[in-house]
């Protein structure tokens, strides 16, 4: 773990405002409001404690706490603070993972258990101008998922500067393990929990995608009913090396190869998206995504990346569909005959691009304290492969998962979800997930 | 014959199907006027449509403005469904949750300034 990351977790943590309550109930009375004192007017940014007194039911005393020295008196510097409010949440996922296959084939996914944590810092500058600080934990490690300014002129004009996820899909937007109900992400967004990931070298585009970049985005609703969203951005884009077959996820995220452009050249996407609201209870979404350009060090491979997505809510229903493709360019070095597994096709010359798409259609009911999920996925990847590959010219894998999440107290969620692989150039597999998560 | 997972889609629509749509309204105490209940449940819908309503009610938020601005910006999140005429009634029922109708005074005072 760099110093730097180090650093931007102890601000973080340094930050955080007294602790809540873990044991919310779900439908909990808050405090009557007499309770919690007005701030004083000159004073925003004390030490939480001295300022607010906590409700007696739902926030613990917090620990003490260093003062802090009085603001400057410096005038411009009492501007800013008054001006800015921090404000810090996150959330935990804790999700075991059990393989059929686990004592014969330890390798073929990261089963076991797993955390997921995101820490996020936002600061809001008046209505203009607000800033995003997020770092996560994962499988891989620390790593900075969000890192922007967003200055909004006007609702249909925000421009966001810094690292960020670009606008892509529609799973993207509520991938933190607390916002969604299923143990993992679908197929085309895996990144890392699919069964055989090291064979498939994870999903379509990987998420969050986090990336280094400048995204223009805005809303306009029509009446009260209609939204429509765009967004345009230019970013480092996804890597790979320069005889490279496919993207090369690590990369991106790997400190020895730089947080950097490897070719020096951004990569270009888009997206537009529509929401209707159809009657009080039933809201329909859906939306278009773009994302292009050269993933080489020298930009000379090319990849593309179109998506669709779609999502009715009717009633405690919520049905949801998306589906993605990336085309990819390939480099066949000097000697394909030897490097991939088929030789050239028919007009003689050997393919310089692979295919790989996958969808996800989900079904979710929110009974309560309880949601029941119903998911059937799939990738599936055409083209050559290298001679050592597992695959075939074209492979592809279903799965069906069967999941539930319930509500423990809170916003705390049990979640377990039961889902079958089935593979077409591998055993098909049964993997089970059992986890907690939830916001703070 | 259906397949298996449009079997499954089909009983869960069935099943599901109604003019609820499962969220609740964001708590209050009780005594809350009827706008600010009102206010709650709508709140309630729009904000469980990306994220469960515990993680607003966590929020370590107390001041009106602060309400406000975050209010503003996670209506001009992408599918957000909120227009902006709900924007006032939504920051309306979270300051009258953290700071009752002294919130609320302090929130119409500044939008007299």
């Amino acid at each position: 773990m760099s110093a730097r990351i180090v650093v931007m977790i102890v601000s973080l943590l340094a930050a955080m405002r007294p602790a809540v309550a873990d044991d919310i109930p779900v439908n909990a009375e808050p405090p009557p409001a007499a309770v919690v004192k007005p701030l004083p007017a000159a004073v925003v940014e004390p030490p939480p404690a001295a300022v607010v007194e906590p409700p007696p039911v739902l926030v613990t005393p917090p620990p003490p706490v260093a003062a802090e020295p009085p603001p400057a008196a410096d005038p411009i510097y009492a501007r800013a603070v008054e001006a800015t409010e921090r404000h810090l949440a996150g959330s935990v996922q804790l999700d075991y993972l059990a393989t059929r296959h686990r004592a014969s084939a330890p390798d073929q996914g990261l089963s076991g258990a797993t955390v997921e944590l995101s820490l996020k810092m936002t600061l809001d500058f008046g209505e203009h101008v607000s800033s995003n600080i997020k770092v996560c934990f994962a499988c891989h490690g620390f790593d900075v998922g969000m890192a922007f300014f967003d200055l909004r002129v006007a609702d249909e004009l925000n421009i966001r500067a810094g690292r960020f996820t670009p606008a892509f899909g529609s799973f993207p937007l509520r991938h933190d393990p607390a916002n969604h109900s299923t143990s993992d992400k679908p197929l085309a967004y895996d990144m890392g929990r699919m069964v055989r990931l090291r064979e498939w070298n994870e999903g379509v585009l990987p998420a969050p995608w986090v990336d280094n970049g400048i995204e223009i985005n805005g809303s306009h609703f029509f009446g009260k009913r209609a939204q429509l969203d765009y967004a345009v951005y230019a970013i480092n884009g996804p890597k790979g090396d320069s005889d490279g077959v496919d993207l090369d996820f690590k990369q991106s995220r790997s400190p020895e190869r730089y947080y950097a452009d490897n070719n020096g050249e951004p990569a270009l996407g888009g997206r537009v998206s529509a929401t209707l609201d159809l009657t009080s209870s039933s809201i329909l979404s859906f939306g278009g995504s773009v994302m292009a350009g050269h993933y080489d060090p020298a930009g000379k491979l090319r990849f593309s990346i179109i998506g669709a997505d779609a999502s009715l809510q009717l009633g405690r229903v919520v049905l949801r569909a998306e589906a993605l493709r990336r085309r990819t360019e390939i480099s066949l070095g000097e000697d394909p005959a030897t490097r991939f597994r088929y030789g050239p096709g028919a007009d003689g010359t050997f393919s310089r691009f692979t295919l790989k798409d996958g969808f996800d259609a989900e079904a979710e009911i929110r009974l309560g304290k309880l949601e029941l999920i119903g998911r059937w996925d799939g990738l599936r990847r055409i083209g050559n492969v290298l001679a050592s590959s597992e695959l075939r010219s074209e492979s592809a894998v279903l799965r069906y998962t069967a999941a539930a999440a319930y509500k423990l107290t809170g916003a705390l969620r049990l979640k377990t979800s039961v889902e079958l692989y089935d593979f077409s150039d591998f055993e098909d597999e049964l993997a089970v997930h059992l986890g907690i998560a939830g916001p703070f | 014959m259906p397949s298996r997972p449009a079997v499954l889609l089909l009983v869960l629509a069935l099943t599901g199907c109604g003019p609820h749509d499962g969220s609740r309204p964001v708590a209050l105490a009780g005594g809350a006027p009827t706008s600010v209940s009102e206010a709650c449940a709508l709140a309630g819908r729009r904000c469980s449509r990306c994220h469960s309503i515990e993680r607003v009610e966590r929020a370590q938020i107390f001041e009106p403005a602060r309400w406000r601005d975050y209010v503003h910006r996670m209506r001009l999140m992408p599918s957000s469904g909120i227009p902006p005429q709900e924007e006032p009634p939504i920051v309306l029922c979270l300051v009258f949750r953290t700071r009752g109708q002294a919130g609320l005074d302090e929130l119409a005072s500044e939008a007299r300034r």
